[in-house]
């Protein structure tokens, strides 16, 4: 993985070449083709691939019914782990360039022209995401209800590549649960300004990595800001995809938020913005 | 502040979303056996749409191996429709069962499948309880039945 140095910012790899890499991976992960997918003789992300549910304990349920949905799940199980284990050393790379779910969303919002674009960058991401997040692993467990696959992104989107093709996942969205899903991808992700409002409020995946990226902020790579260069001057706040750039007062970055889609490294005319440790 | 309130708006609005059921589909699961099968998740959902969607998904208990046909049972006949959820281009990497022509294929121990029904009735569907049964082709057992209970009042359905 190529590094930036602070200050000088010449183009990575990983930044070069996003786009190409987003393209990839809904090529590899969603049909028509899902290749990855189809190693493991499956065609979606629910079963053994799924992400979400593994992790949530539900009402009634033993502790071998709890360890049994790891098995089950072992796909998901190993995506999750590699995902918040390679976040910690070096940022979100999963949610910027490799995740099939948002790949869709971002590139697709980039052919929505600027007027049409919806702007959640007022809202507190991370609040909402918590919340969310919270009421997604209690309500399970007290038996109030379920978010897990009614509102889930890694079912939803899959099927949206596979509808044209199949009778059976244009099935999913011919139904209320079905248009509800699609309309939050709609209007939290293709609308939406730099498309990864879905991202950064309604994926509990993303959530968790979040918090992995929070976490290992201080011995991590990560998108940084060199205050000796910076301006205040804002530009990369209105670049950014998750809105985790403050500008209010200091240049901050929100580390709950970011992920190293080098967006605001591109704009920035004044090198201030690194990809890297923390500065000794 | 601004903070805070956001959290419990999202928290409201997920307990809202988690506890709402639409009414129209569910999600059963259900493992297949030469015994005749067992339910894990039966269906309850309210009578009175003209338009129903399952989901179902199971797996398949050793040593059950061949063809299932997939019909909808009991009661008044309901027009139905089954469809699989197969690779779009298969590259044919590992073994998987498919569904084809109302008849889960291929089916081996250990599987797992996705099907989806479709219930059209004619009429708004009455309260009652239908059965997805799943009929082994060669001996015309059934090998696993989910029951779909229509009920009066509200809907209930559940994931894995």
């Amino acid at each position: 993985m190529n590094t930036d140095t602070k200050g000088a910012t010449p183009v990575s790899f990983w930044s070069k070449h996003r786009t190409l890499i987003l393209i990839a991976s809904i090529v590899l992960f969603l049909p028509p083709l899902a290749a990855i997918i189809q190693m493991t003789g499956d065609v979606n992300f629910c079963g053994r691939w799924c992400p979400r549910m593994f992790f949530v304990w539900r009402e009634g349920q033993t502790m071998s019914s709890f360890l049994m949905g790891f098995v089950r799940a072992y796909m998901g199980v190993a995506l999750v782990v590699g995902i918040l284990a390679t976040t910690l050393a070096f940022g979100r790379y999963w949610c910027s360039h490799l995740c099939p779910v948002a790949a869709p969303l971002e590139l697709g919002s980039r052919l929505i022209p600027k007027k049409f674009k919806l702007n959640f960058s007022a809202t507190p991401a991370p609040s909402f995401r918590y919340g969310y997040l919270l009421i997604y692993l209690i309500a399970p467990a007290i038996g109030i209800g379920s978010l897990c696959c009614n509102y889930c992104n890694f079912a939803a989107v899959p099927r949206l590549f596979a509808a044209p093709f199949s009778e059976g996942d244009l099935i999913y969205f011919l139904r209320f649960q079905g248009v509800v899903n699609f309309g939050l991808l709609l209007f939290l992700g293709i609308f939406a300004k730099g498309g990864r409002a879905y991202c950064n409020l309604l994926c509990p995946i993303g959530a968790l990595d979040a918090l992995s990226n929070r976490f290992g902020t201080k011995f991590g790579r990560r998108i940084r800001i060199d205050h000796d260069a910076c301006t205040n001057c804002g530009d990369c706040s209105v670049v950014c995809p998750t809105w985790a750039i403050d500008v209010t007062d200091l240049t901050t970055i929100n580390q709950l938020s970011c992920m190293p889609c080098r967006q605001c490294q591109d704009v920035c005319e004044h090198g201030a913005i690194y990809y890297g440790k923390p500065a000794a | 502040m601004k903070k805070t309130l956001v959290f419990i708006l999202a928290a409201v609005l997920s307990v809202a979303a988690a506890w709402y059921r639409h009414g129209d589909s569910a999600h059963a699961m259900g493992m297949i056996s030469i015994k005749g099968g067992r339910a894990l998740h039966p269906v309850h959902l309210p009578a009175g749409k003209d338009r129903y969607t399952l989901v179902i998904t199971g797996t398949i208990l050793p040593p059950y191996q061949g063809e299932t046909r997939v019909t909808v049972d009991g009661g008044e006949p309901v027009p139905f429709i089954v469809r699989g959820s197969d690779p779009i281009i298969d590259l044919a990497l590992r073994h998987r069962p498919y569904f084809e022509d109302g008849i889960l294929t291929g089916l081996q121990p250990r599987d797992r499948f996705t099907i989806w029904v479709v219930m059209d009735p004619d009429e708004p569907m009455p309260v009652g309880k239908r059965d997805v049964t799943f009929t082994d082709t060669a001996s015309g057992r059934p090998v696993l039945k989910i029951p779909v209970i229509f009920g009066g009042t509200g809907g209930e359905h559940h994931e894995h």
